[in-house]
């Protein structure tokens, strides 16, 4: 499954960041990042359960030929971002935090 | 000259959302729309009353919580127009709340910001919501500290500014005169939940001028000191 979030979105451009997890193991996948803009932006997550992080700062990119950022959590972080299932059977475990410009 | 009125709206559902046009609005002055909706990923606001130029916005899933929620912001110069202004989104039946805020003496021509304005998009159980500085280009600017928040926290100790709104978990503050330079990191508090923050400032009319002035009176000093 994938999360997304517009983090910012103006006149000059988007900052778009999204993360997948996997559906069996609920662990975090992959971290990436879309910026048009002319500034850079952060993007932070964060695991409630244990504290890690994955955080990265994204350079402006061209808005007409915008290249993505993207990075694949490594599996043994990637352990420390197990998600949980709430009483409610949502789905609970992390933070996120974007900022821009960063 | 800076900060001026106010108008609320909503803090209900509804397929639209109808807010008055804030006290004395008037040819010049800059309105500035706060817009929230409780959606995930996608609205696209428009205004029958006014030309809006967006200045922030973010939508999208937030993992984990059971409600979502998408806030624009917007500026307008205004005209002559009174009455009421109409939001509409498609006709989507949403939880929706606006706050619109009148400045006067602000420039009268192209983008009335003095700076870009910054952001932030909290998914956390956060307190204290935080809005990140930015640095402001000339002196007597309006800055405005926006925070926007999914459990319709009420604000308090706000680090800096004069509240100016707290509704239906939308808080702004604003600080009139605001000197040049950096504004700093502000927070404020709010009941447990994630949030954005942003400050947007804008600029005094006749700062270019002055500067224009003081580049003349200087001319005119050195010319002074020459012909003695």
């Amino acid at each position: 499954m994938t999360r997304t979030k517009v983090a910012y979105e103006s006149a000059g451009g988007q900052v778009s960041w999204q993360y997948d997890w996997d559906d069996v193991t609920l662990k975090i996948l992959q971290f990436r990042c879309t910026n048009t803009t002319t500034q850079n932006t952060r993007g932070t997550l964060t695991s409630q359960s244990t504290g890690q992080t994955v955080s990265q700062l994204v350079g402006p990119n061209n808005p007409a030929s915008p290249s993505p950022w993207s990075q694949n959590v490594p599996s043994a972080v990637a352990d420390r971002f197990a998600l949980r299932v709430d009483s409610r059977g949502r789905l609970d475990g992390l933070d996120h935090n974007f900022e821009y410009p960063a | 000259m800076a900060y001026q009125s106010n108008t609320t709206a909503g803090d209900s559902s509804g397929p639209t959302l109808t807010i008055a046009i804030p006290a004395g609005a008037t040819t010049d002055w800059i309105l500035l729309m706060h817009f929230y909706g409780e959606v995930s990923l996608g609205l696209t606001p428009t205004f029958d009353v006014g030309t809006w130029t967006k200045i922030t916005a973010a939508s999208g899933q937030q993992l984990g919580e059971s409600t979502d929620f998408e806030v624009y912001r917007y500026w307008a110069r205004w005209g002559t127009q009174s009455g009421n202004i109409v939001i509409s989104w498609g006709g989507a039946n949403i939880w929706r709340a606006a706050a619109c805020l009148a400045f006067s003496g602000r420039l009268t021509s192209g983008d009335p910001q003095d700076a870009t304005a910054t952001f932030t998009a909290a998914g956390a159980a956060n307190t204290t919501a935080t809005m990140n500085g930015l640095t402001v280009g000339h002196a007597s600017a309006d800055l405005i500290l926006l925070e926007s928040d999914v459990n319709g926290s009420a604000h308090t100790g706000w680090t800096l500014g004069t509240e100016r709104v707290d509704f239906g978990g939308q808080g702004i503050a604003t600080v009139d005169a605001q000197g040049s330079g950096a504004s700093g990191n502000q927070t404020v508090s709010i009941a447990s939940s994630f949030y954005t923050g942003a400050q947007i400032v804008l600029q005094v009319a006749g700062a270019a001028a002055a500067i224009v002035n003081k580049a003349l009176q200087a001319r005119q000093a050195v010319k002074r000191a020459s012909t003695y």
